[in-house]
């Protein structure tokens, strides 16, 4: 198909990646005020070609680029360049309305553009080197959008947020290099020699940060909920996975060693997907508990993971279940943050602010798997490939699954109440933002009419998926209840980030004692003492030295050969 | 004699025959010292890119003079030296440029400044040129001479008490080389530098003389290349000027102790003997402690020029913890990060001048959102410092990638850590400055002090290419590294002729 359009595919991966980054300099540029900051957005239109055209399997070999970077689409590239593409474009379409009255909105673009460019090469990335550079670049450039606001909030989640992409690199480097020595550094033949398991564990946590693993996801509610509102949904939808290719890409999931791995994996994802709905339920700012959901989430992502370690048949299922359960949670988060965002713009009561409050509780509902929705596909793939699992952990997980369900409903209840409290808004958002929603809305929903199995649409499967909403629904109403009778109930709080207070305290605790380190350390090495007439000596010398060249000037260089010829001198002694 | 043996020589007289004419110009004549000072750097470039291609055929340029009784002085290129000399070539050029705009209010006599300048740059070339220990000798400390003055160069009570500092370490580091060469040449005759070393055949009766001689010579180097606890001189001299600074720090005086250490390790001993003697872990461990302190340090300094300088006693060690480690892929990282962090320390302290030079601001605190005064500087900033932290795709993640492949090669996984905690702390201390520079708003009206920027730049031209042009070299020498005569490419040329043969 792409020889149809006439387009090498080493020139789509390359305008994939490119386009973007090219389009950000552009806004750096002095004259930026001549560039439209939104082109930034349709920069992303290259991989959404990529994403529909590439044939798989194809690899683009940059021989001259790093260390010979590889380009390429397979399997699991395709699904994930497919809604990270398509996020990109539609958060962006939705920024140039957001940002519309934004005197910095340049910077943000410049950042967005950054970023997309990094995400994107993540996907296409077929090389390590390759790929740990677009990872750097989509972190450091997220930056620019999570303090774009400037405001305090801002700035703490920028502080901690980057702490971690600091963390988080250089764990990566040091597991990647351990990686590399057992193997070479085309993403194909990894694993192949022995993993050394420091590096499993240090590519694990690395990647674990971006995909807001337990206890590494303190960063998350707070970057996701500070950036605005466009860079909040892909910062949930896309870049959140990227820290899931990232395992998917460097765990050796057909290598006997990794199958230990399996139950950390299961049990630090089943978690994440209970205490982030915990913690969520406390927040009082809708972005957060979007935040917080994302984290329950991706802990649903990791049992998935953990299962695909578990046996190759296992990872049979499994890895397209991922693939697809990331796919449909990037939309229909994205949804749910721009709805946020466009009912915080549009007034009360009018026919637009209903019409978000209906996108709001489908994407909600399909969130939480809701029967003929996208997610009640995505969650029967990953219950198929959990029947994989070996018996007493399929037997758990088929527990725990739809209690998952009954607690993301609540969420999404809690969501709702915050939403329905909200002050009102007074803007109107323009069409762009409307219809990049909506667009981005429609895979969320409908996707399970587009999925081959019509298992999601039998009435078993359907009431399967329906008890869990009903519960969770009467849960969340009997929360709303009881808050209204007792107000302490709803008032206990966690700060966003939870544990983040923790870590903060140990921080500054372990920063004072290396100043203390430092301090005395200075102390211990100190320049060269001479003795007294040793240094009157030198410092004479010195001055003399000074006088010598500051004068003779043109004498200079005398001054060194004769100086060059008593050293010679007395080696032809010695 | 023959055009290639006069080449090396030339290369040194390019520099050098000038630096001795500059100092007979009157101070006025701005134009002729100007226009004598880019002659001969382009004359330089010229010579030593033609210089570049014979050695990548394989040509031999060897200049071979009678010194005394059985002492020659010896100026070859290997593919060793034509990195070191393709290096201070190019970045004499854009530091000549960026000093010549930097220097154009200042009281002090720019004859006596550039004079001198031409003669260190001399010395450099000649370190990187020398066949042979003596003629690396009698350049290393025609170097501490001619930097002196350049240090010093404002003349101010800090700037002297800089000077005494910097004298009495480097003459010290000096004395020690001498002795370390003086014993050396007494125990095996004159020896040129060969790949693969050439002390193995002493080895037998010797060994024990060796070893010592080996950390005589490392002490003496190690005093330019600021290992700790010999480099107390380094952050003391950085009230020097800024290109004076830039050069000192990026190419001439700490790369020479650096560049010495390589030479001895793989030309005069071989990392195979020096493996067998035992000597190259304490080495390692020596580059190692002074990577960690180094950063440690430079993570409490307020004064921006202070914490480049700390940096740079970090950096620099790398490419001594490359030659501590045995192995290809180990040479590689240590050997090729002679260019990448010339290529960005350079850029870090054209842009602490510029930003000195232009807002008189030499303090980060004070820095606050002068990305938008000074959007190209800051620019080149930020590039530079990410790849001092070691983010691709910088030139200095390509260093910490193969030092990191090179220690796994040879078992010593202890040096990931180090480097772990390397760029843990680069970032600690680079990240706040770029959040300062560009997410701060500004602390009210801008300090005014320097000249105004003319036209729409925010600093003359000469001040603004220098930083703008080094900051694209360290970002194309990591991108492209695996192109053609990128600097990684030049080093896997060395590396393939020193461990096959």
């Amino acid at each position: 198909m792409t020889e149809l359009l006439g387009i090498a595919p080493q020139w789509l991966t390359a305008a994939a990646v490119g386009l973007p980054l090219l389009c950000a300099a552009a806004l750096a540029l002095p004259g930026r005020r001549r560039v439209p900051p939104q082109l930034v957005a349709w920069a992303a239109l290259p991989a959404v070609m990529a994403a529909w055209l590439l044939p798989e399997g194809t690899t683009a070999v940059f021989g001259w680029l790093l260390l010979s970077a590889r380009l390429g689409l397979d399997a699991t590239g395709r699904i994930f360049l497919f809604f990270t593409s398509a996020l990109w474009l539609l958060a962006g379409v939705y920024g140039t309305g957001y940002l519309k009255a934004d005197r910095r909105r340049a910077r943000f673009f410049f950042f967005y553009g950054l970023a997309m460019s990094g995400n994107l090469g993540v996907v296409l990335a077929q090389d390590m080197v390759g790929f740990y550079a677009f990872f750097a670049l989509m972190s450091f450039a997220a930056y620019g959008l999570v303090v774009h606001t400037g405001d305090p909030e801002a700035l703490r989640a920028g502080r901690i947020y980057l702490t971690l992409v600091v963390v988080g690199e250089i764990a990566l480097f040091s597991g990647l290099a351990l990686l590399a020595a057992a193997g070479s550094l085309a993403i194909g033949d990894l694993g192949a020699g022995a993993v050394p398991s420091v590096a499993m564990l240090l590519i694990c946590a690395g990647f674990g940060i971006k995909a807001g693993a337990l206890p590494l996801h303190v960063w998350l509610p707070l970057a996701h909920s500070a950036a605005p509102t466009p860079a909040s949904a892909v910062l949930s939808g896309a870049m959140i996975k990227a820290g899931l290719l990232g395992w998917l890409r460097f765990v050796p999931i057909e290598a006997a060693v990794s199958a230990s791995w399996g139950p950390w994996f299961v049990a630090a994802g089943a978690a994440a997907a209970f205490y982030a709905v915990a913690a969520g339920c406390t927040q009082s700012h809708p972005k957060t508990v979007l935040a917080y959901s994302s984290i329950s989430q991706m802990g649903l992502i990791t049992i998935g993971v953990g299962i695909s370690l578990f046996s190759p048949a296992a990872a049979a299922a499994g890895l397209p279940a991922v693939a697809l359960y990331a796919l449909h949670h990037g939309f229909a988060k994205g949804a749910l943050f721009l709805a946020v965002g466009l009912l915080q713009n549009a007034a009360p009561g009018t026919r637009a602010s209903r019409l978000a409050w209906a996108g709001l509780l489908l994407a909600a509902l399909s969130l939480a798997g809701a029967p003929l929705t996208g997610g009640a596909v995505a969650k029967g793939a990953l219950k198929a490939a959990v029947a994989l699992a070996p018996q007493g952990w399929a037997a758990a997980l088929f527990m725990l699954l739809p209690l998952a369900s009954v607690a993301t409903t609540v969420l999404m209840g809690r969501l709702a109440y915050l939403m329905a409290g909200r002050a009102p808004g007074c803007g109107r958002p323009g069409a762009g933002m409307w219809i990049a929603w909506l667009m981005m809305l429609a895979p969320a929903a409908l996707l399970a009419y587009a999925a081959p199995a019509d298992e999601a649409l039998s009435w078993a499967a359907i009431g399967a998926a329906a008890w869990p909403l009903a519960a969770g629904g009467a849960l969340a109403g009997l929360a709303w209840a009881a808050g209204r009778s007792s107000r302490r109930i709803v008032s206990a709080q966690v700060p966003a980030g939870d544990v983040v207070v923790a870590y903060a305290a140990l921080i500054r605790l372990a920063a004072r004692a290396a100043a203390a380190v430092a301090n005395s350390l200075s102390g211990w090495v100190p320049r060269v003492r001479l003795p007294q007439r040793l240094r009157r000596q030198s410092a004479a010398m010195a001055a003399a030295a000074e006088s010598a060249l500051g004068s003779w000037q043109v004498s200079g260089l005398l001054f060194l050969i004769v100086v060059v010829g008593v050293f010679l001198q007395a080696l032809c002694a010695g | 004699m023959t055009f290639d043996n006069w080449l090396p020589l030339s290369i040194l007289l390019t520099s050098l025959i000038p630096g001795a004419l500059i100092f007979m110009i009157p101070e006025e004549r701005r134009g002729l010292r100007t226009s004598l000072n880019m002659g001969a750097a382009v004359l330089k470039l010229a010579l030593v890119a033609l210089m570049v291609w014979g050695v990548r055929h394989e040509h031999v340029y060897e200049t071979r003079l009678p010194l005394a009784a059985g002492l020659q002085l010896v100026l070859a290129a290997d593919a060793l030296s034509v990195l070191l000399a393709a290096l201070s070539s190019v970045l004499w050029f854009v530091t000549t440029l960026y000093a010549i705009a930097y220097l154009e209010h200042s009281p002090q006599s720019r004859s006596r400044f550039f004079g001198f300048f031409s003669l260190c740059v001399s010395s450099t070339l000649g370190i990187a040129l020398a066949g042979n220990l003596i003629t690396f000798l009698l350049f290393y400390e025609m170097l501490t001479l001619t930097t002196y003055p350049l240090v010093v160069h404002r003349g101010t009570p800090a700037s002297m008490r800089a000077g005494k500092i910097y004298l009495a370490y480097t003459i010290g580091g000096g004395a020690l080389f001498l002795l370390a060469v003086a014993w050396l040449t007494a125990l095996t005759g004159p020896l040129d530098f060969t790949g693969g070393g050439v002390l193995r055949r002493f080895a037998d009766p010797h060994a024990g003389e060796l070893r010592v001689i080996f950390f005589l010579l490392i002490a003496g180097l190690g005093v330019k290349a600021a290992l700790v606890p010999l480099h107390g001189w380094l952050p003391q001299a950085m009230v020097a000027p800024a290109p004076v600074s830039a050069l000192l720090h990026a190419v001439a005086v700490v790369k020479a102790g650096a560049f010495g250490i390589v030479r001895v390790v793989y030309d005069v001993y071989g990392i195979q003997f020096a493996a067998e003697l035992g000597v190259l872990r304490p080495l390692a461990v020596l580059a190692a402690v002074t990577i960690v302190y180094g950063s440690v340090r430079a993570l409490f300094q307020d004064d921006l020029k202070k914490r480049l300088a700390y940096s740079t006693v970090s950096q620099v060690s790398y490419i001594a913890l490359g030659a501590g480690i045995l192995g290809p892929l180990a040479t590689l990282g240590g050997m090729v990060h002679l260019v990448h962090q010339g290529l960005m320390k350079i850029t870090l302290f054209f842009c602490a001048g510029n930003v000195a030079e232009g807002a008189g601001i030499h303090r980060i605190s004070r820095m606050a959102g002068i990305g938008r005064r000074f959007p190209v500087t800051m620019a080149a900033f930020s590039l530079a410092a990410f790849g001092m932290i070691g983010v691709p795709p910088m030139a200095g993640f390509i260093s910490k990638w193969f030092l990191a492949a090179g220690a796994l090669a040879a078992g010593e996984g202890w040096v990931i850590g180090v480097l772990a905690a390397s760029s843990a702390l680069n970032a600690a201390y680079f990240l706040p400055i770029l959040h300062t520079v560009w997410f701060k708003p500004p602390e009210g009206p801008p300090p005014a002090a320097g000249p105004t920027p003319r036209g729409r730049l925010e600093i003359g031209w000469m001040l603004l290419a220098p930083p703008a042009v080094t900051a694209l070299l360290a970002l194309t020498s990591g991108l492209l590294a695996d192109a053609y005569l990128s600097p990684l490419w030049w080093t896997r040329l060395i590396v393939d002729r020193e461990y096959l043969p």
